[in-house]
């Protein structure tokens, strides 16, 4: 019997082991949701002095790494996608657990949120970071009707088919990309779709908030008044305001005027944060890294003035702001440089930059041609007859030269491998390949192929070629 | 509540375990209880249709034992054919009553004389042909004088309504369940190899049902319901996996009814036994829906008089038996067309038996030795695909014109160019169905050559091995089974039966 007993509850130990792990490897993590909420419980309690809460307008508006760089106020952005304000108001219950901010903040706009639930993957992304707590239940509660209650509390019964689509962040727990070592919630718009400036136009009344969409309203404004931390509803520049979204935001006003907590509407202010709607947005609903830079900064400048808040500059328990700041800088270093069309200046952001770069000089080149002698002479390389493969550190240190014959070389970090092969054709010709983490770049035949690989944000900042093809343009 | 559901995976636990550590006599009252709340997660008002069946066939059996004391024959045939009647009635009722009305219509309309309108706007209750069938067997039974007509009406109740078979079998017979029920009190529960036995059963049914059943029906769906879209290759295809799908989710069924009533105490009837290993039509009956097709032997084959009064009456009988096996699965003709190939296939079968016997011969065709029996297999395993597709299409008429395609726009390249990854299987789902599949035969393949089931081959095996099957079904089911917010439940075919 005691035999028995043993054997059962090492089977149903060894099992429960089994399938936790399974579970471990198929939750869902994404980036715009489950992670704002698993970074945030890694955070020393009470270090977060501005928390905001919201939606993608939150997390892509507002720029933690401005924040610290010109106050030194140490922010969070808990946020998920599409994120309605039911789920924003067990956000903050969970949150004011372990922090004690001095303001809350809270992004506005899915306070035009209409529709009472919402589809099974931003119900995740708002529902499943959080710890098992009453808190997580009561979210899934408030997102999905009754019926589905049960299987939305089990979790994986609605990730489990994730089998198909899982890469290796599922498998290597800790071993997280550079860029969630000390994030703080922001995701920058790295591209730009150029806009025409909105005219929003001007318009009277109010239409009423959805009913559920009030009372989590409300319950977050009351929430906060209970703790007696100062909030603040800000609505971030976006492309598309209509003036049914106006009257919407018009009546959240009126209610948060009751609760005596400013309403900042950025799109109507007139002094607001003078977006370029042609340059700064990166979709119509989102702001890019420069937009998120200059709503961030103007928006700072306000709560800095309004409201006491420390600036932890220089103080050691808070250096991963310091470090966030600085990936978002060298984050929007790359953003910049792939829009630099100059091969002149391209040279120059290089050269200054912490990149590594791999070059190739391939097929037929002039080589006095300007556009390539900028590069290669702004990069410090003399001799190309015959072309070959370069590797560069720190602008203009070649770590490794090919040569003009065959040869490969390899190397490898924590995260990232790189390859560079030169290789002879059968009609004497040679072949270079620059291969980062499995993927070949090349894009040009005859000219120079140059690939600039950020060390600090871990990412392909910038792959470009001048084609000797197509009269030493450069091209991407 | 379905097996595969959330709500089951909670309710058996609670069932169980307090079925473990109640007194011995709450035990019968509870999975009563259990029982009735499991059919009325489906719809509280088809209760009550189970339970009158449940006091008309209790009643009947304890009239029938009492006429028979009393030497009443008469008033014994009479409560019989009243109970059979009733009870024939109601299942006539709710599951052909639309059928025969529209059927009616159609003739009526063909000869122009009328028409009939009128449809009935009920559902049809979940498992009502099992259980109408098992309370039935019961009766003849008892009229038989086979068994004693049990006087305990919340037993009675307990074996028309015993949950894991209830809704879709197996159907049991009163002299294997009843009396088992009857020892109830003596079970003694805590018997570890019978629970994990039963375990290892409904997890092997779950994996049929998640991992075969529920992904083959992605696939056989999108052809069926888009057969004039697809040829030969997408065709054969759909029907060969819809008879791997209809086995996997039936068996599985059977399967996880049988474990749960295992660990329970009970032996329930095998119901399926490599039925696609089968030599001949014949030995595919005595392989498929076991419990159904004794049934029908028993109580409508012998009585007919079965193969006692010459060939021409044993062909009748044939034919009326699977023409009513036929309409017994579904109120189609569609089924009953599937019923009558069956039948034919057995009856022809029977007349070019001798035919056959004396080519055989004269070829010296050696019938001792494995490529024969291949050869028979594979023949049985056509004829049986070939009558599934009168069985999955949505009409007779779908019928034909499915195998009019599969003849007419021949797609052989099909097979090569990965057109058939485009029919709701990607590859990869396509590489988890075919692994599933051959984990399947190999689990036949071991039922079929050493007659022992999965559970009683793992527990012939060292320890690391039974865990690392069970386990590693239980893993594979968790990350591949079909289930949860992305799954389209299939619900077990054979519950609209």
């Amino acid at each position: 019997m005691k035999k028995t007993a043993v054997k059962f509850v090492a089977g149903a130990l060894l099992l429960c082991l089994l399938l936790w792990q399974a579970n471990r490897v198929l939750a869902v993590k994404y980036d715009d949701g489950i992670y704002s909420v698993t970074k945030f419980y890694e955070l020393e309690d009470n270090t977060v002095d501005v928390l905001v809460l919201g939606s993608s307008h939150a997390y892509m508006s507002f720029h933690t790494g401005v924040l610290w760089r010109e106050h030194g106020i140490s922010s969070y952005l808990l946020t998920a996608s599409a994120q309605p304000l039911w789920n924003s108001y067990y956000y903050l219950k969970e949150a004011l657990k372990t922090q004690t901010p001095k303001l809350i903040v809270l992004e506005g706009y899915r306070l035009l949120e209409e529709e009472e639930y919402l589809p099974a993957g931003f119900v995740i992304k708002s529902t499943y970071g959080l710890k098992w707590s009453p808190n997580r239940l009561d979210a899934i509660k408030a997102s999905v009707p009754q019926e589905q209650w049960l299987g939305y509390m089990l979790g994986y019964t609605q990730y489990h088919d994730r089998y198909a689509e899982l890469a290796e962040e599922d498998f290597t727990p800790g071993k997280e990309a550079e860029r969630y070592g000390d994030w703080k919630g922001f995701e920058m718009g790295m591209t730009t779709m150029p806009l025409e400036q909105p005219d929003f136009g001007t318009c009277t009344g109010t239409i009423a908030l959805m009913e559920k969409t009030e009372q989590y309203y409300r319950a977050i404004l009351e929430l906060a008044q209970e703790q007696n931390i100062p909030i603040m509803v800000v609505i971030a520049p976006y492309g598309g305001m209509t003036q049914e979204d106006q009257k919407r935001f018009r009546a959240a006003e009126e209610i948060a005027k009751e609760y005596q907590a400013p309403f900042l509407n950025y799109n109507l202010m007139e002094d607001g944060a003078q977006i370029d709607y042609g340059t700064d947005m990166y979709n119509t609903s989102h702001l890019n890294g420069r937009g998120s830079c200059k709503f961030t900064s103007k928006w700072g400048d306000y709560i800095a003035g309004q409201y006491e808040i420390p600036d932890h500059r220089g103080d050691p328990a808070y250096e991963s702001w310091e470090r966030d700041a600085a990936y978002l800088d060298a984050l929007l270093e790359d953003v910049e440089l792939k829009e630099t069309v100059d091969a002149g200046r391209i040279s120059e952001a290089l050269a200054a930059g912490n990149y590594d770069i791999f070059l190739s000089v391939d097929g037929y080149c002039q080589l006095e041609e300007e556009a390539v002698n900028s590069v290669l002479g702004g990069l410090g390389i003399g001799d190309v007859q015959g072309g070959g493969l370069w590797y560069l550190t720190g602008g203009d240190n070649v770590v490794w030269s090919s040569g003009s014959g065959e040869a490969s070389q390899y190397f490898e970090t924590d995260r990232h491998d790189f390859g560079l092969k030169r290789v002879q054709r059968p009609d004497g010709g040679y072949d270079n390949e620059i291969v980062i983490d499995n993927q070949n770049y090349k894009t040009v035949n005859n000219g120079i192929n140059v690939v600039a690989f950020d060390n600090v944000t871990g990412i392909v900042a910038d792959s470009f070629g001048i084609d000797a093809d197509n009269e030493y343009q450069l091209c991407r | 509540m379905e097996f595969n559901s959330i709500e089951f995976m909670f309710f058996f636990p609670v069932v169980l375990a307090l079925y473990f550590v109640i007194p011995r006599a709450a035990r019968q009252i509870w999975l009563l209880v259990a029982s009735y709340y499991f059919y009325m997660s489906w719809n509280v008002k088809y209760a009550a249709l189970i339970a009158a069946s449940t006091l008309l066939t209790y009643l009947s059996g304890i009239i029938i034992d009492k006429c028979r004391n009393r030497g009443k024959k008469g008033v014994m045939l009479t409560v019989l054919f009243s109970c059979l009647g009733i009870n024939l009635g109601i299942l006539l009722l709710f599951k052909y009553g639309n059928f025969f009305l529209a059927s009616l219509d159609k003739g009526l309309r063909i000869l122009h004389i009328g028409f009939v309108d009128h449809r009935f706007s009920f559902l049809l209750p979940v498992g009502i042909s099992f259980y109408t069938f098992q309370a039935l067997g019961y009766t003849i039974d008892v009229y038989r004088g086979e068994v004693k007509a049990e006087t305990n009406l919340i037993r009675y109740a307990l074996f028309v309504s015993f949950f894991p078979q209830l809704v879709a079998g197996p159907i049991e017979r009163s002299k294997n369940l009843l009396s088992q029920m009857q020892n109830i009190r003596n079970l003694k529960l805590w018997n570890a190899k019978r629970v994990a036995s039963g375990a290892i059963l409904m997890v092997w049914g779950f994996f049929m049902k998640m991992m075969i059943a529920d992904r083959a029906a992605v696939l056989v769906n999108t052809v069926f319901d888009n057969y004039h879209m697809y040829g030969s290759a997408e065709l054969i295809v759909a029907a060969v996996l819809f008879s791997l799908q209809i086995y996997c989710d039936f068996g599985s069924y059977s399967l996880i009814a049988i474990g749960a009533a295992k660990i329970m105490g009970f032996e329930l009837m095998e119901n399926f036994n490599t039925p696609y290993f089968a030599c001949s039509i014949r030995d595919f009956w005595g392989r498929w829906h076991i419990s159904l097709s004794t049934w029908f032997r028993d109580y409508l084959y012998i009585p007919l008089g079965g193969n006692r009064k010459g060939r021409g009456r044993k062909a009748a009988n044939i034919m009326i038996v699977f023409l009513t096996s036929g309409l017994w699965h579904g109120a189609n003709w569609s089924y009953v067309v599937w019923g009558g190939i069956h039948g034919a296939y057995q009856v022809i079968g029977d007349f070019l038996s001798p035919w056959k016997e004396k080519w055989l011969c004269r070829l010296r065709v050696n019938t001792a030795c494995f490529s024969w029996k291949l050869l028979q297999a594979g023949t049985t395993f056509f004829l049986v695909v070939f009558a599934w597709i009168f069985f999955r299409a949505n009409s007779l008429r779908d019928a034909f014109g499915y195998i009019r395609r599969i003849w007419i726009r021949p797609t052989p390249w099909k097979f090569f160019n990965g057109d058939l990854y485009t029919l709701g299987l990607d590859r990869l789902e396509m590489n988890v169905l075919l692994v599933s599949i051959f984990l399947l035969c190999l689990v036949d393949l071991i039922r079929y050559r050493r007659k022992m089931t999965l559970d009683a081959f793992l527990m012939t095996q060292n320890l690391w091995f039974r865990w690392a099957v069970s386990f590693g079904l239980v893993v594979l089911i968790f990350v591949y089974g079909k289930y949860g917010a992305g799954y389209d439940p299939q619900q077990f075919i054979y519950f609209q039966f």
